[in-house]
């Protein structure tokens, strides 16, 4: 306080900063031990996406004799029916399932973004066509259409991703849009229309950075969702195919013999898929909410 | 009546308490009408809620008492409080629209108040509920019972909150803002209605204003809120004409275009009242803090001038030589004239010329159109400033749109510089928007909220100029300093700048690529009235030395008479009156006009608003702009029709050279000043027996 006192006297009012994402997320932080333990959750996916199939203690795809054992000191979430190390293959997984669902957010983040202001900012119908053809693809349900696409296309980690990305593009388009429509009747959209600029520069330059905060909350979210849908695909053996470790290939090896009393092999990959969403779901939730609080 | 005594609210946070209201003393004595004035956040609000005993949270009264009517309010029980808040002291909030229940007849909601506080039957609550809407002014009132808020424009809404308050015959009446949402037109009849009501009412009145003219034509005493304290408190005469805390006089300095202290000014913004400042709260606001008096360390304690004068200055007695007059500072040739008005306009070609200018906004759906621009015509000469003033929903902002061709008008021509602006490709107009730029109304609606100030200034001078980057910094903070902003605002984002500084940028953005024409969209009507006359005194300052000229948009007549050489007086897409600004203001000859002037409320006690020019105002409701009437747009309101007014659209009929009416009386001299001071003369006769 006395530090304000000597201060030189201010024409002035001071500059002021609004609180940056930092700083916003700093108290989001502070304030909610859900978000702290998603967060805790997303950083450790992210970083067995990078280092996962490293840290390894025993070869991911190749088959030994220690088939079916249970939980030990030596195979700690037990192994499977070749013989594979179960503990290291839930770790190595998230090079798959993380990736694919980044991939196939960003794609949609972006695709969807972008549809959603041009069709929002230039209205007419050839926007109107793009919002059929959304409402079409949003009036299936999702999870039919996946597999309808992947049986279709051929199974493979790219289709996979862009299955999932064409899932999501209705999401951040509709998001994108409705703030397009309020952002292009705000004055400022106007006032650089009076400076001289282009539309397409008002559009890209002014309504754009405006409107993307609700996005970037939902994606998050999405990613969870995204990582759901590649494991139920790979489950039903329309993604990802064994050997390649990958939680919901995983599940499905061990679901034959679950009944038997050899639970170890799904219940492991199961519970890491549930964390992860979750995770993802929390850190979301509180974008979200930081977003809808301060605009 | 309402004794209020050395009260303090204060709500302690964790670290920190903000000291809303210091030590304030406030008395409205019954059947008086006390002004209460202060900038927002002087605490105003809070000592409102304190004396209906609502403050607000964690808020707690820390000291002092209130007396009202011999009881002491604050050891009130919770239900005896109730039975004082509505049936003893009545609140007229100040959002008319937000106060009432969208979904419940207004007649419901006027008896239910009643009800709550009145042991009576729903026939008799259903009887005082029209008795009141007749006693507000409100026409048709049986209908107006029935009628959902929505229904309502916004001076009734006001009208039946004001009737509401007064359904119980309350002792005291505060009201808190009641006309700041609402046209001058409105304003003055909701004003003379609700200080008429209270009188046959025969309650006292607390009127929380910011405008000066408010106080100097209803109040008999005023009291100055700065940093939740008392400033000054004085009658209301001795306040416009001997104020001497330094607040007072730059309020007076920024609202009062006569007033001799002209110079006075506070800096920066509010005092924060959750880190008071040590000695007088105000010092770092003030040019006269001293040392040597003790504004830095010393409180200064509120001291009698007079008996009925008190201030909160330890310099009071040499604040006002200190403060300079009018004559000490700028030549007596300036300040004698208003500073725009002096000498005729350059008559020199136009710069832009409207030809028949019509714009319809259809009604999807519908072969309707909303009618917002018809037939508007008029010049604007290089270095002139043309005013437009109207009512909200005048069509005056469209017009301003129109002109820059940011809206497509549906027909008509715009000439700017000698090319019409229609027959110009897309390419050609927007090289053409370097010459001719905007100013919007609202300051942070306005600014691009994500990018700094700086990037937001720099993007015409892109767009315009083939300056490097250094040189376009370089111009940014030229043009910031043209605007009376330090270098730093340039990296600052909107969010976190005061209105007014945020309005200096805008206008920084809109000089950037040396325009020759400015539109001017009401560029003050959201600022704080210190605020407002800067943004004015700027734009005359920079017209000088740029060569500007402008549109000026406002419905804030005392500025467009300060600041325009010719004004366009529009009503209802149409313009009822042009002329120069010596004409318009000294002779108005539109009856439209004529109530326009008189309902504005000059900031002087000695010039209080008469019953004479009551008699100007205008009757009933403004048409719908969907379904104009056939004959006159204004038959149906004026003191003057003639049936010749309700079948014949009206021309605009020139008068002498520059000066055109749309009013076949006018023009062909049917209406005479004998004929106007005969109505005049009826309404004063019909005013006096309500007045005594």
């Amino acid at each position: 306080m006395s530090a304000t006192d000597t201060q030189p006297e201010l024409e002035f009012e001071e500059v002021l900063r609004p609180a940056g994402f930092g700083a916003r997320v700093k108290e989001l932080l502070r304030t909610s031990w859900l978000f702290r333990i998603g967060l805790v959750i997303v950083v450790i996916a992210v970083i067995l996406a990078i280092i996962g199939p490293y840290i390894a203690r025993f070869p991911l795809e190749t088959a030994t004799l220690d088939t079916n054992e249970g939980p030990s000191s030596k195979h700690w979430f037990g192994t499977d029916s070749n013989g594979f190390d179960i503990f290291s293959r839930v770790l190595a997984a998230p090079r798959i399932d993380v990736s694919i669902a980044l991939a196939a957010t960003a794609i949609s983040l972006a695709i969807g973004s972008l549809l959603g202001l041009l069709t929002g900012y230039f209205r007419g119908w050839a926007g109107e066509s793009v919002m059929r053809v959304v409402d079409t693809i949003q009036a299936f349900p999702l999870f039919v259409l996946a597999i309808i696409v992947v049986v279709m296309t051929g199974r493979s980690i790219q289709n996979v991703i862009i299955v999932i990305a064409l899932l999501n593009i209705p999401i951040f388009l509709r998001m994108m849009r409705s703030q397009v429509l309020s952002l292009r009747e705000r004055t400022f959209v106007e006032a650089a229309r009076s400076s001289g600029s282009r539309e397409l520069n008002i559009a890209f330059g002014h309504v754009l950075p405006n409107g993307l905060s609700p996005g970037l909350a939902q994606a998050p979210i999405t990613m969870g969702f995204a990582i759901l849908v590649t494991a139920g695909l790979s489950f039903i053996g329309a993604g990802v195919q064994p050997p390649t470790p990958e939680w919901g290939a995983m599940i499905a090896s061990g679901a034959d013999t679950i009944v038997i009393g050899e639970w170890w092999t799904s219940v492991f990959p199961g519970i890491a898929i549930s964390l992860t969403v979750f995770g993802f779901a929390v850190v979301g939730e509180g974008l979200r909410a930081m977003y809808l609080r301060q605009g | 009546m309402l004794f209020v005594r050395d009260l303090s609210v204060e709500y302690p946070e964790i670290g920190r308490t903000t000291y809303a209201v210091n030590d304030v003393s406030l008395d409205v004595p019954a059947g008086s009408v006390v002004g209460l004035v202060g900038e927002s956040g002087s605490g105003k609000s809070t000592l409102t809620l304190a004396i209906l005993g609502l403050t607000r949270g964690r808020g707690r009264i820390a000291a002092g008492n209130i007396e009202f009517d011999g009881e002491n309010l604050l050891e009130l029980s919770e239900d005896a409080w109730r039975e004082i808040r509505g049936g003893q002291i009545g609140l007229v909030p100040q959002n008319p629209r937000g106060a009432l229940d969208p979904a419940e007849r207004i007649g419901m909601q006027i008896e239910e108040y009643y009800l709550a506080h009145r042991d009576a039957t729903t026939a008799e609550a259903n009887a005082r509920a029209l008795e009141l809407l007749t006693l507000v002014g409100i026409n048709d009132p049986e209908r107006r019972l029935r009628a959902f808020p929505h229904e309502l424009s916004g001076g009734m809404a006001q009208r039946v909150l004001i009737a509401m308050a007064l359904s119980c015959s309350p002792k005291l009446l505060i009201a808190d803002e009641p006309t700041s949402g609402l046209d001058v037109t409105i304003q003055a009849e909701v004003l003379d209605d609700m200080r008429r009501s209270v009188e046959a009412v025969g309650s006292s009145l607390l009127v929380i204003t910011q405008d000066l003219g408010i106080v100097a034509n209803y109040c008999d005493r005023v009291y100055i809120m700065h940093a939740g304290e008392i400033a000054e408190e004085a009658p209301v005469e001795r306040f416009f004409e001997n104020a001497t805390h330094p607040a007072t006089i730059a309020l007076l300095a920024a609202q009062d275009q006569h007033y001799e202290h002209e110079r006075v000014r506070l800096r920066g913004l509010p005092v924060n009242t959750r880190n008071l400042p040590s000695g007088c709260y105000l010092h770092r606001r003030c040019q006269f803090a001293d040392h040597a008096a003790g504004c830095h360390d010393v409180r200064p304690p509120l001291t009698d001038v007079l008996p009925d004068h008190r201030v909160r200055c330890h310099r009071f007695r040499e604040v006002p030589e200190l403060a300079g007059r009018r004559a000490d500072v700028g030549t007596p040739a300036e300040s004698a004239a208003p500073p725009h008005a002096r000498g005729a306009a350059p008559t020199n070609g136009a710069l832009l010329s409207v030809e028949g200018l019509v714009k319809h906004f259809p009604i999807p759906g519908s072969d309707a159109y909303v009618q917002a621009c018809q037939d508007v015509s008029f010049d604007v000469k290089p270095g002139e400033t043309l005013g437009v003033v109207g009512e909200s929903g005048s069509g005056k902002t469209t017009l301003g749109r129109c002109v820059l061709r940011l809206l497509e008008p549906t027909g008509g021509r715009v000439v700017f510089d000698g090319r019409d602006l229609h027959e110009l490709s897309k390419g050609e107009l927007r090289q053409l928007r370097k010459d001719m730029q905007i100013v919007y109304q609202e300051p942070f609606d306005s600014l691009n909220p994500l990018l700094s100030v700086g990037r937001q200034i720099r993007e015409p001078l892109k767009l315009h100029s083939d300056l490097s980057r250094s040189e376009r910094r370089e111009r940014v903070h030229e043009l910031l300093g043209l605007v009376g902003l330090p270098k730093a605002v340039a990296d600052a984002v909107p969010q976190g700048l005061s209105p007014g500084t945020l309005q200096r940028c805008s206008i920084a953005r809109a000089i950037a690529p040396n325009p020759k024409l400015i539109v001017l969209d009401e560029p003050t009507s959201a600022l704080p009235p210190e605020a407002e006359a800067d943004i004015i005194r700027l734009l005359n300052d920079l017209q000088e030395r740029l060569g500007l000229s402008y549109i000026f948009i406002s419905h804030d007549l005392a500025l467009v008479r300060e600041f325009c050489n010719r004004v366009v007086v529009m009503y209802l897409s149409q313009i009822v009156e042009i002329g120069t600004q010596e004409e318009l203001f000294a002779r108005p000859r539109h009856p439209y006009s004529r109530a326009l002037l008189a309902s504005v409320l000059e900031p002087n006690p000695r010039a209080k608003r008469d019953v004479g020019a009551r008699a100007e105002r205008l009757e009933g409701e403004i048409p719908s702009p969907i379904d104009l009437p056939s004959g006159c747009y204004l038959a149906s309101r004026c003191h003057f029709v003639r049936d010749r007014c309700r079948s014949e659209p009206q021309e605009l009929y020139p008068l002498v050279p520059g000066h055109d009416v749309r009013c076949w009386r006018v023009s062909e001299n049917d209406l005479t000043e004998a004929e106007i001071e005969e109505s005049r003369r009826r309404v004063a006769a019909s005013a006096n027996p309500d007045a005594g």
